[in-house]
């Protein structure tokens, strides 16, 4: 009996072992399963963030804000302490800091935001040469690493360049920990899957940073402006074809007697001059939410789909642009310039045309080649701007304004007449006073002019004359009106001016 | 006198109570920005605003380790303008909708109210004597104890808190003739079983305990609950003295150990392997209807030398246990039914602010993601999707059981202040 029971004890003791050996094995096999299924979490939660990364790279434009998600992504998702992007200086010899985030002491930042590395730094020579990425972990026996690592404040960091293989980097990304954070954050290991992470995170950085340099480029041949007219998000989206037609206001400009200061001038010469003067320029029509269509040598082609006075302000700001521009340009020693300007307002289309692998915006309607008639005009009449008809009852409130009243002109081409206004705010202000004191002598001379009182008309325009000698409009009537009284008018004589040239 | 009383301040917030409506508003703040001044100025601003208050009469806080703590205190305390701030560090934060178990997160929640009232401060040296510290906590809280006092809130070290010391001297200083209930947690350190900080306004220590006594025209709801199932046969602890257990089983505890935990898991794995079997000891069944079937006790340390491990709370020779394991069915069920009960003690009323002090153990090191956030978003919808919510993942929870005060691990205690 004693043994049966001894023998029974035994079993359930080694029966109890054996359970207890089981336990301890399905417990290690549980525990080694949440162990890998943690490591595919994570390593599932990297690719998901690395996924969104590259839907915030796609929805921008911004290389400030490329530089940030790549940022956020190194110091929030891979848990580093410290993130550094540095990109090339202007001339390329350096790269310098352009974006910083993570914990610094104040004293660090500041000295961080101006810090920059050699290109010809021996420490990342083989970065630049060949390697993807320079590891330095907390160990690493490698002084000159450590040393680098130190001017940017990191004990244990990884340096990958933002650029292909066996390409000149166009940028380098820097994370890594100090070591008084080191154990906080994720520690930097040569093999470790976090540089995995960032070298993925620096391959699609690169990709976004090249396509936004694309981007840029071709941003300088389709301004933005452009885009948003056609309410398109990228140059991508434009298409042969896309057009709006809708009432704008155009504006013609030409630098006057361009031939004749070019001729002087190198080729060379002739470019820096031209782009200078753009330089001055383009930036108004911006400013006055029009866009430049296209550049025509010494001539821009811009228009304004809102108001009219947005682009008559344009006009008046480029012609005092133009006068301080020329002050810059007599003090070195270069003839001064005049631009004309001409804006007419109508319904036009401006789209894209050309054909499909070589396309342009424009602008196209009778509208338009009228704008551009009235900007040859300038230089008849010597106003510095010529507006239409249209576009003076365009205006909000035309006593905003110094206008007067300039001719009715039958353009070459055209057959219908049209009304003209000189806006003369943008004139020098000597010459804007004796537009004004003579601006109802002029009026007066014209009413005269067209009621054919050719004679009292003549008066008026020498009262004009004698205050102003060199006003070609009190000019262009005085000669017209002799003309009239020497040849006799015709019953249906009307007075307009039919323009034989351009 | 071992303990020393740091400071401690009061703040009388129902002086205007009668000539006013009575009103309490409470705002939840976090960040995760590394900064740990940017973090603080986060978290802060995002409390004050979410409770649409001006200026914060009491904050309470628990950080993440990976902040310099004494910074990241001292810029939660400036940009509170001040305010009484009572916290610890945390292994991961819960605030709202989301936990964090990341190295870097802070969760504030910033109070103005004339219907509470707030009391808060620090008692230091733990380690050379908890009973002396829960005397010194008596001694602070004695004269400011009330009719309405509904409760102490207490975050000590749990590196160095003997708590049934502690919890056993000050309520025998105290000498009430009703329970103090005390809610909690131990500070800790995410997962580095290095030092806990806890803070009292802007000083930050360690091997101390914060207090907050609450009182006021409130009441709390708390409940308690885990998850975990028994796992073979019984065990007796054979030697032990105060918290430590020498010997299980008749052998060194370590041994007893080699049972369910490898080589590996009792070396280098130790410090996240320890927590995979809690100690069960058997409750009696009036209290496991709603708690679960065992009292769960972590292993906080082990001695190679003398192969004795330590547990949080003294534990008697001769005494049986089971090692139990964690059970995420289990824990999904007595979540639900912790919210339950919370419901069912505050009715119809919507609580005023919630806190949840949740075991790390049963945390990311346990449970997925995920998961975690399936258990907060079912708590939170059965207790109230609008109440303002805090908390942090601890190395031991504080809530009382059966009408005890009790520090548990691998649980879930909540306190609803309505």
């Amino acid at each position: 009996m004693d043994t049966t029971s001894d023998k029974g004890i035994a079993e359930l003791q080694k029966e109890n072992q054996q359970l207890t050996e089981q336990v301890r094995r399905l417990v290690a096999a549980e525990n080694e399963l949440y162990r890998i299924q943690s490591k595919l979490d994570l390593k599932l939660r990297l690719y998901r963030q690395l996924y969104e990364v590259s839907n915030q790279f796609n929805a921008t434009f911004d290389l400030n804000e490329v530089l940030q998600i790549v940022i956020r992504f190194v110091l929030y998702e891979l848990n580093f302490e410290r993130c550094l992007v540095l990109l090339p200086t202007l001339e390329g010899k350096a790269f310098q800091v352009q974006a910083l985030d993570g914990y610094y002491t104040d004293e660090e930042q500041e000295t961080l935001s101006k810090f920059q590395l050699s290109a010809t730094e021996p420490a990342l020579l083989p970065l630049i040469t060949k390697a993807e990425r320079i590891i330095c972990p907390a160990n690493s026996d490698q002084e000159a690493l450590r040393e680098l690592g130190h001017r940017f404040h990191m004990d244990e960091y990884a340096i990958l360049s933002l650029g292909g293989k066996g390409e000149e980097p166009i940028g380098l990304l820097i994370a890594g920990n100090s070591a008084e954070m080191a154990e906080n954050q994720e520690r930097v290991e040569a093999e470790g899957e976090a540089i995995i992470s960032l070298a993925n995170l620096a391959n699609q950085a690169t990709t976004t940073m090249k396509n936004l340099r694309f981007y840029q480029a071709s941003k300088r041949f389709v301004p933005e402006e452009f885009l948003e007219f056609f309410q398109k998000g990228s140059i991508v989206d434009i298409a042969l074809g896309d057009h709006l037609s809708k009432e704008m206001t155009i504006m013609f400009t030409d630098i006057r007697s361009f031939a004749s200061i070019s001729e002087k001038m190198t080729y060379q010469q002739v470019f820096d001059f031209v782009n200078s003067y753009y330089e001055q320029v383009s930036p108004i029509i911006r400013t006055f939410k029009g866009f430049i269509v296209k550049y025509m040598g010494d001539g821009i082609m811009a228009v304004f789909p809102n108001r009219a006075d947005d682009a008559l302000q344009a006009a008046i700001t480029k012609q005092r642009c133009v006068a301080e521009y020329n002050e810059h340009r007599l003090k070195k020693g270069d003839p001064p310039i005049q631009i004309g300007v001409g804006l007419h307002t109508g319904h036009m289309m401006v789209g894209v045309v050309g054909e499909v692998d070589r396309m342009q915006g424009d602008a196209i309607s009778d509208h338009v080649n009228l704008a551009s008639r009235l900007e040859g005009l300038t230089k008849f009449y010597d106003a510095s701007v010529i507006i239409s008809s249209a576009t003076h009852q365009g205006l909000l409130d035309p006593s905003n304004y110094k206008i007067r009243y300039l001719d009715r002109v039958c353009v070459k081409g055209k057959e219908e007449v049209i009304r003209l206004f000189e806006v003369f705010d943008g004139d020098p202000p000597e010459l804007q006073m004796l537009k004004v004191e003579t601006q109802e002598n002029l009026a007066r001379a014209q009413e005269l002019y067209y009621d054919k009182k050719f004679v009292d008309a003549q008066v008026e325009l020498f009262k004009v004359l004698a205050r102003n000698p060199t006003d070609k409009v009190a000019w262009h009537f005085l000669v017209q009106a002799a003309q009239c009284l020497k040849d006799g008018v015709p019953e249906t004589w009307t007075g307009d001016t039919v323009m034989i040239t351009k | 006198m071992n303990s020393l009383v740091i400071c401690q301040a009061q703040y009388n917030l129902n002086k205007f109570s009668q000539i006013y409506t009575m009103s309490t508003k409470v705002g939840i703040g976090k960040s995760i920005h590394r900064n740990p001044k940017i973090a603080a100025s986060e978290a802060v601003e995002m409390a004050l605003n979410t409770g649409a208050i001006e200026k914060a009469d009491f904050v309470f806080m628990f950080s993440s380790v990976g902040y310099d703590q004494k910074t990241i205190v001292k810029y939660v305390y400036d940009f509170c303008g001040g305010a009484s701030l009572c916290g610890c560090s945390a292994e991961g934060t819960i605030a709202g909708w989301e936990t964090d178990e990341s190295n870097f997160s802070v969760v504030v929640m910033a109070i103005r109210s004339d219907e509470l009232r707030l009391t808060n401060g620090i008692v230091g040296g733990l380690k050379s004597n908890s009973a002396e510290a829960g005397r010194a906590v008596a001694g602070s809280i004695r004269d400011r104890l009330n009719a309405d006092t509904a409760g102490l809130f207490l975050f000590p070290d749990a590196l160095t808190i003997n708590f049934e010391r502690f919890k056993t001297a000050m309520e025998t200083e105290l000498n009430l003739d009703r329970l103090l209930p005390l809610f909690g947690g131990l500070a800790s350190d995410n997962w580095q079983w290095k030092q806990t900080y806890q803070y009292c306004n802007d000083q930050v220590t360690s091997d101390s305990a914060a207090w907050a006594l609450l009182s006021g025209n409130l009441q709390i709801a708390g409940a308690v609950n885990h998850g975990c199932v028994s796992l073979g046969v019984s065990h007796k602890i054979t030697r032990s003295e105060g918290n430590v257990i020498y010997e299980i089983d008749g052998k060194p505890s370590v041994e007893t150990l080699r049972k369910y935990l490898s080589e590996a898991e009792l070396t280098k794995g130790w410090g996240t392997s320890n927590m995979q079997f809690p100690l069960g000891f058997k409750l009696p069944d009036s209290v496991t209807e709603d708690y679960g079937q065992f009292f769960l006790r972590a292993m906080m340390s082990k001695d190679d030398q003398t192969g004795a491990v330590t547990v949080p709370t003294e534990v008697l020779q001769d005494e049986t246990f089971y090692m139990t394991r964690r059970d995420y069915g289990l824990m999904v069920n007595g979540i639900n039914r912790l919210g339950h009960q919370i419901k069912q003690q505050i009715g119809d009323k919507q609580p005023k602010l919630v806190f949840q002090f949740e075991c790390c153990g049963r945390g990311k090191v346990f449970i997925r993601e995920e998961q975690q956030s399936a258990l907060l978003k079912s708590l939170r919808e059965t207790v109230g999707s609008d109440v303002p919510w805090l908390g942090f993942f601890t190395y031991g929870e504080i809530g009382p059981l059966a009408g005890i005060n009790q520090v548990h691990n691998y649980t879930c205690v909540m306190a609803a202040i309505y």
